[in-house]
């Protein structure tokens, strides 16, 4: 059984329908990242997934259970991380911890939540004189207190230092390492790269296209050549050459890289030229993203 | 963990985060207490004139003349209990409203009824505490007796402070955001507390009957009689109940059909 099935979602405000008919699903033990730019129905979508909002019309099931009506019984198996990182300020750490694995019925003990999240040195440290970063770790933490089975993520390292967004991915896969669903929304493309199994992404309130980061990578199969541009040498007859003839760096996109690097090569034996910094490289998510999501 | 651990676990992280949050206990407390001491020290060994005026001849016309120093301690001590369930509690819960923590809540498992109880409950046992230490300043500073009648007392603080959390939390419903909360809190209950005689009374039929319309000055009248400052042959002012109770029903109904937990978009 998937732990999110989502069919035909539809929901509007008033004029305007944030989401037209999204259809998705998630398997147990999986992380899931739901992309999309601002607007597209992110976040409307995993509003109703919480039992945040209720739908127009579709059928939707968490954990074999309508949102809409599974109540607590339902959140006891769900951890939230909202857009927000939103905890009583003058509690210390492990006072909140506490007091939220009072809410659940299986919770873990407070020193390994503490631990997962690496705050072992702040537990006695009160909320608000926690940097924001660490704060966003204790809300991580409190999604994850009540052992859930399904974990929301909604942008959790947005405004992040590169160093606390990789502290957050090593926090994601442990949580994927304790064999939880991960339902990720993020707008970094090397997040979801780096942690969703698969990805779905959304524009328009509608599934543009579903799959591995990997999958949709290889629909723009193309490879792209470059290498700063030689002086005194006339570059022709390597393929399709993209960038401006008076750029100082030659971009060639090809489908066939191999024949075109050994062209390349041939050719700058035969000039007699070294081709500086010479890179071959294939088409990021984020080049996938940004052209599937282009007309939005 | 049983519903009744959870919510004894949510008053003691409500009890902590009011004491530990120095704006919130200051302004509780520095208001009702700073007042006691102005007024006590002005008008000590004076008379007050409840519900009356005094004449050109310095008498109580219309009302009951009682020392001043019996008539502030439960005046000041009603106030304590409007600022820390009415004005405390708004601008609480507008704050968690605004920062997503209201929100954040109702994705848990933590039941609804355990939330409202923990703040309200917490709001009572502070208000309590302030009762408690204005009778304690003004019996030491100015002799002001002991409540003379206890259990009226205790059952009106806490029917007064339960009703003033209600009204506070139908009036985050009309409060756009935290940052508008102060303002219309103040502007919702000062100029009442003015008008409805916690200072001194004064005759003016206007204010009298506005004054009258609204459960802060009833609130006040059941606290001055319980403590013995209004004549009553047992403390219980059954007179002024019923626009308490109808301005609590009325801030329930309003709570439970438009209270938000979520902050509005931009």
């Amino acid at each position: 059984m998937p732990a999110i099935q989502v069919e035909d979602l539809r929901k509007s405000y008033g004029p305007v329908h944030a989401v037209q008919g999204i259809s998705f699903s998630v398997d147990a033990g999986e992380v899931f990242g739901l992309l999309g730019p601002n607007g597209a129905g992110k976040t409307t979508t995993v509003e109703i997934l919480e039992g945040y909002r209720h739908r127009d019309a579709g059928h939707v099931e968490v954990l074999g259970e309508d949102p809409q009506s599974g109540g607590r019984r339902l959140k006891q198996r769900m951890g939230l991380v909202l857009q927000e990182c939103a905890v009583l300020p003058y509690l210390s750490v492990s006072e909140i911890i506490d007091l939220y694995r009072g809410y659940y019925a299986n919770p873990l003990p407070t020193g390994d939540v503490i631990e997962l999240v690496g705050l072992a040195e702040k537990s006695d440290v009160r909320v608000r004189k926690l940097s924001g970063g660490l704060q966003r770790r204790l809300d991580l933490a409190l999604a994850l207190v009540g052992d859930p089975e399904l974990v929301f993520l909604d942008e959790p390292t947005t405004g992040f230092d590169p160093s606390a967004r990789r502290n957050a991915w090593e926090i994601v896969r442990s949580m994927k390492g304790l064999g939880k669903t991960v339902l990720l929304t993020t707008h970094y493309m090397d997040e979801a790269q780096n942690l969703a199994d698969r990805v779905c992404v959304i524009a328009g309130g509608r599934v543009v296209r579903t799959g591995t980061p990997d999958s949709l990578r290889a629909e723009r199969a193309a490879t792209r050549i470059r290498f700063v541009r030689p002086e005194g040498v006339e570059v022709t007859g390597l393929g399709e050459v993209v960038s401006a003839a008076d750029d100082p760096v030659v971009e060639i996109v090809t489908e066939t890289a191999t024949p075109a690097l050994h062209t390349l090569t041939a050719w700058a034996l035969d000039h007699g030229i070294e081709l500086e910094r010479l890179e071959v490289s294939q088409p990021s998510l984020e080049d996938v993203y940004l052209e599937l999501t282009r007309d939005e | 963990m049983s519903d009744l651990s959870i919510t004894a676990g949510q008053i003691r992280a409500e009890q902590r985060s009011f004491w530990r949050n120095p704006s919130a206990a200051f302004f509780g407390f520095s208001f009702p207490i700073m007042f006691l001491l102005i007024f006590g020290t002005i008008f000590n060994h004076e008379t007050a004139c409840i519900d009356g005026t005094f004449n050109g001849r310095g008498q109580c016309v219309g009302g009951t003349q009682t020392p001043y120093n019996t008539f502030f301690v439960p005046a000041m001590a009603a106030w304590g209990v409007i600022t820390t369930c009415l004005v405390n509690l708004t601008l609480t819960l507008t704050v968690r409203r605004d920062t997503g923590l209201l929100k954040r809540m109702r994705g848990t498992p933590l039941p609804v009824a355990a939330f409202v109880v923990g703040v309200v409950a917490s709001s009572l046992i502070t208000a309590a505490v302030l009762v408690v230490l204005t009778a304690v300043v003004g019996h030491l500073l100015y002799s002001s007796p002991w409540p003379v009648y206890p259990l009226p007392a205790v059952v009106t603080v806490l029917l007064g402070g339960t009703v003033f959390c209600v009204i506070g939390m139908a009036l985050t419903v009309v409060i756009p955001n935290s940052d508008a909360a102060p303002a219309i809190v103040n502007i919702s209950y000062l100029p009442l507390i003015f008008i409805s005689g916690f200072f001194f009374s004064f005759s003016n039929t206007v204010l009298n009957d506005i004054a009258k319309v609204f459960p802060i000055l009833g609130f006040k009248e059941m606290m001055l009689t319980a403590f013995g400052a209004k004549p009553s042959s047992n403390g219980w002012d059954v007179h002024d109940l019923p626009v308490l109770l109808l301005w609590g029903a009325g801030a329930l109904v309003v709570t439970l059909r438009w209270f938000r937990w979520e902050a509005r978009r931009a």
